[in-house]
């Protein structure tokens, strides 16, 4: 009994809350003429869509740089990678990996500026993250408008240069992973096309933290005055660390516009960051701790809230309170997460 | 030779220290002609601009004055200023009577946030600016929650300028025919074209003669003391919590006072965009006129109230002349608005840093020079 | 010797000022309201029924409030009037259909919570009470509980965000 009341201590009310939420929606759905199959459809495929985003926030906790608010940098580099692909003009499932392999070499420069950045303000890293993700898009929508696209899929039609606000990737890597390995039971349908993508990569973070660059990078985390006495080089570590990151954020966009079926530009990846931020801490990570599960486990609960309440309280109350409450909800997990106590705060 | 020396180093450190204001007093001086704006429309463009923002960035000096950082806060007392707004509005009580009733309405709304906000911040110590940051956020969620959906049913207001048709919920623009220009208008005169509001400029120089007889109280040194050093101010018999929520409460009272007054001078009120707006641009204008996290004062005001304003209205304009696009110009001013609060923050962790840096090495220096003798 | 606080300290001169700068407050709260809250008066030159009995509307009047300039009203006219503060004057001159001429003046105070009332000439001059003659004017649209330009208005209906529009000016 002493043990389960520990573990539901250390889970955490606000988690607890937003998991029987959640339960709640999901037993009051049937009642109110919402087919439980195709909810559970839609929480998947939105897992599948957003899973890789939550990853990309695991190696930066890890190292001591606290919550990868900076995520639209790795974004950025993703749609970069995205863009160049469609540019080339090679169409289908080549293109997904196109993408993948342009968006590395940017994630990897821009992810090493980023780390030095971060390593010149210990301490502070949160804050000056969030606000160097808001000027490189504020910077890219510049890019994006001057830059020598000329691929009629993706510029405007009419004067000929400039990068659309929305891209469709149909005819490209539309569903490319979503299509693949689609199992259906009736109203439910799962793609396994994108639990195998994103189990891939989860599996070769896991095994990078258990290496030794891995575990040197999670002692620099936990105890930096420690891992620099044993040798480790700290800033080194947390460079590579925002590199990953940076790295998988590309990934990441790049998974979810194959789900989502579009590109979007310009001001669309400004406030990306917070649903993985969000996600991560709820699924019980803290600033400088998560791991795999906290992933796996946020991502659900967050997408299944997302999922579930407008329809559920669509059909309850005739009224769609489902984005305010997503609002209070999200930010509040992550205001609950910064006003706790961690080990090495400052 | 000593003279020549400090004068050389002065210059250098000037510009090291200021290098925010100067990057924008460059841009500034480059975009001018490029926009091609006349002086005079200029001038009194920045006349109007003063009077209607002052109000709301001196209410940032305050929590930097406790060192808490920049007040990303302020935008629950732009709500709170809101709400008072709202409520004149559907209440139609007109001119400066109305805003006064706004004011006090806002006052108990904006102490509530502002003691929520305080208390949320003592508990995230040594990341103050992130959490205030995401308590806006959060808190801009619950007045939506109020806004959109409880006003009208749970709140009674029964105003059709107010409510959406559907009956509950806010507009989304209301034009403020009640109080519009009420205080500019009330005693104006005029100098070589351009209209000056006496009494705005009374308003505002009171504000900053309060600010400045606030350092002087006890509460003030008080404050003071919490910013140089939380520690010590504690052992001194400071009660250090308490000083830092009433550094928020009366930053987020002003800052509800100057959203009157902002709403006022528009006379349009965008009720879910205008406080997020307000916070983030107050906060780059402060930044701009070379405050810091930690030291800022009424000159960074209003300098930079000057400055970020200039920007804001020439590159549009300038990137249209140079680009043929104005929507460059328009993504440019976002960018710069982001990108100097990036560089301010960035500038001010590695100068701290560094001064750290230096005083330890002189620590270290004196003690081998102690353990000399 | 550590000084323990009772009930009674909490009420001493510091928490009696306190309250007494509330009170004020709230005092000057309710004048502001008061003194500050706009009226509209629409005045109604139309024929009406109150109580089961019928006011013709009046052939031809003038009507001035609180002294301002007068304005004629021929029948089934309507014209707003928007004023401060609660009591008024009106000054009614007025035909009726033997071309007599025939002046009213009245003074009356429109209810506080109303910020629109309708004020009827021909009962007025009829010599009818102020709470006959003037009463509450809710707009059709809302009596009927119509959903006017519900297309306008669903395009209107603002989208929660917890962002708002930074490329907007300020």
């Amino acid at each position: 009994m002493e043990k389960i009341k520990s573990m539901l201590k250390a889970f955490g009310l606000p988690r607890l809350i937003i998991a029987g939420f959640l339960l709640l929606l999901f037993i009051v759905a049937p009642f109110v003429n919402i087919r439980v199959g195709a909810s559970i459809t839609d929480t998947l495929a939105r897992f599948g869509m957003n899973s890789i985003m939550v990853l990309a926030m695991v190696p930066m906790i890890h190292s001591g740089c606290g919550l990868n608010f900076g995520l639209p940098l790795g974004i950025i580099s993703g749609l970069l990678g995205a863009t160049l692909s469609i540019e080339t003009g090679v169409t289908g499932p080549m293109s997904f990996i196109l993408a993948i392999l342009y968006s590395t070499p940017f994630a990897i420069i821009l992810g090493w500026g980023y780390g030095k950045l971060l390593n010149r303000v210990k301490g502070s890293e949160m804050m000056i993250a969030t606000y160097v993700g808001f000027s490189s898009v504020a910077f890219m929508s510049i890019m994006w408008l001057l830059l020598p696209y000329d691929s009629p899929t993706m510029v405007w039609g009419y004067s000929g240069s400039g990068l659309r606000t929305t891209i469709s990737t149909d005819g490209f890597y539309s569903h490319v992973l979503k299509d693949f390995l689609q199992l259906n039971i009736g109203t439910l349908s799962i793609s396994f096309g994108e639990i195998l993508f994103f189990a891939i990569f989860a599996f070769i973070i896991w095994a990078f933290l258990h290496t030794k660059t891995g575990t040197a990078m999670t002692a620099v985390g936990s105890n930096p005055v420690f891992a620099r006495a044993a040798g480790i080089n700290v800033d080194k570590q947390r460079t590579l660390s925002v590199i990953m990151s940076t790295w998988l954020g590309a990934l990441g966009i790049l998974c979810y516009q194959q789900g989502y079926g579009f590109i979007q530009l310009y001001q669309g990846p400004m406030y990306m960051a917070m649903p993985a931020v969000s996600a991560i801490l709820i699924g019980g990570a803290s600033v400088n701790k998560a791991s795999i599960a906290n992933v796996i486990i946020g991502t659900i609960l967050y997408q299944g809230i997302v999922t579930m309440t407008p329809s559920v309280m669509n059909n309850l109350i005739h009224t769609d309170m489902s984005e305010v409450l997503r609002i209070i909800v999200s930010n509040g997990m992550i205001l609950y997460a910064l006003t706790r106590k961690s080990g090495a705060s400052r | 030779m000593k003279k020549l020396n400090s004068k050389e180093f002065n210059v250098k450190e000037f510009a090291i220290n200021n290098v925010v204001p100067i990057i924008f007093i460059v841009l500034c001086i480059v975009c001018i002609p490029i926009a091609g704006y006349s002086g005079q429309y200029l001038v009194s463009q920045i006349v109007t601009r003063i009077m209607r923002n002052s109000f709301l960035v001196l209410s940032l000096l305050i929590p930097i004055m406790a060192g808490m950082g920049l007040n990303f806060g302020m935008t629950l007392g732009a709500m709170a200023g809101q709400i008072g707004i709202i409520f004149i509005t559907a209440w139609n009580v007109v001119g400066i009577p109305g805003l006064l009733l706004a004011a006090i309405i806002a006052t108990p709304i904006a102490v509530l946030l502002g003691w929520f906000c305080g208390k949320m911040l003592n508990m995230a110590r040594g990341r103050e600016m992130i959490t205030s940051y995401m308590i806006s956020f959060f808190m801009n969620g619950v007045y939506q929650l109020i806004v959109l959906y409880g006003m009208g049913p749970v709140i009674p207001i029964h105003s059709d300028q107010v409510i959406l048709p559907r009956g509950y919920g806010v507009r989304n623009t209301i034009d403020l025919i009640n109080v519009r220009q009420s205080v500019d208008t009330y005693w104006q005169i005029s100098i070589g074209g351009v209209n000056i509001p006496i009494l705005t400029i009374i308003l505002i120089v009171l504000l900053c003669l309060v600010i400045v007889w606030f350092r002087r109280t006890k509460l003030g040194q008080d404050m003071r003391a919490v910013g140089q050093d939380m520690e010590v101010a504690r052992e001194a018999g400071i009660k250090v919590e308490r000083t830092r929520i009433l550094a928020i409460v009366i930053s987020t009272v002003f800052a509800a006072y100057g959203m009157i007054l902002y709403l006022s001078n528009m006379g349009t009120l965008n009720t879910y965009n205008s406080h997020s707006q307000i916070g983030m641009f107050s906060i780059a204008a402060l930044l701009v006129g070379g405050a810091s996290v930690s030291k800022a004062s009424i000159k960074n005001v209003f300098l930079g109230i000057i400055l970020f304003h200039l920007m804001f209205i020439l590159t549009p304009q300038a990137g249209k002349n140079l680009m043929g696009q104005a929507q460059i110009g328009e993504y440019f001013r976002v960018f710069v608005s982001y990108g100097v609060i990036t560089l301010a923050l960035v500038l001010y962790e590695i100068r701290t840093r560094r001064e750290k840096a230096e005083s330890a090495k002189q620590l270290a220096n004196l003690q081998k020079e102690g353990a000399k003798a | 010797m550590s000084e323990k606080k009772s009930i009674k300290d909490f009420f001493n001169l510091s928490f009696y000022v306190r309250l007494g700068v509330i009170v004020i407050v709230v005092l000057l709260a309710v004048f502001l309201y008061h003194f500050g809250k706009q009226h509209t008066v629409y005045v109604d030159n139309r024929t009406i029924e109150i109580d089961g009995e019928s006011y013709k509307a009046l052939d031809w009047a003038e009507v001035s409030i609180d002294g301002r300039d007068s304005q004629e009203y021929s029948p089934r006219t309507r014209r707003e009037e928007i004023v401060q503060r609660q009591k008024h004057t009106i000054h009614v001159i007025y035909e009726d259909e033997d071309f007599n001429q025939f002046e009213v003046e009245a003074e009356f105070s429109i209810p506080l919570n109303d910020t629109q009332v309708v004020l009827s000439l021909p009962a007025l001059v009829a010599g009818l009470s102020e709470d006959q003659y003037i009463t509450e004017f809710i707009p059709m649209a809302q009596q009927l509980g119509l959903n006017i330009g519900g297309g306008q208005a669903a395009a209107e209906e603002p989208v929660p965000s917890e962002f708002g529009n930074m490329m907007s000016d300020f």
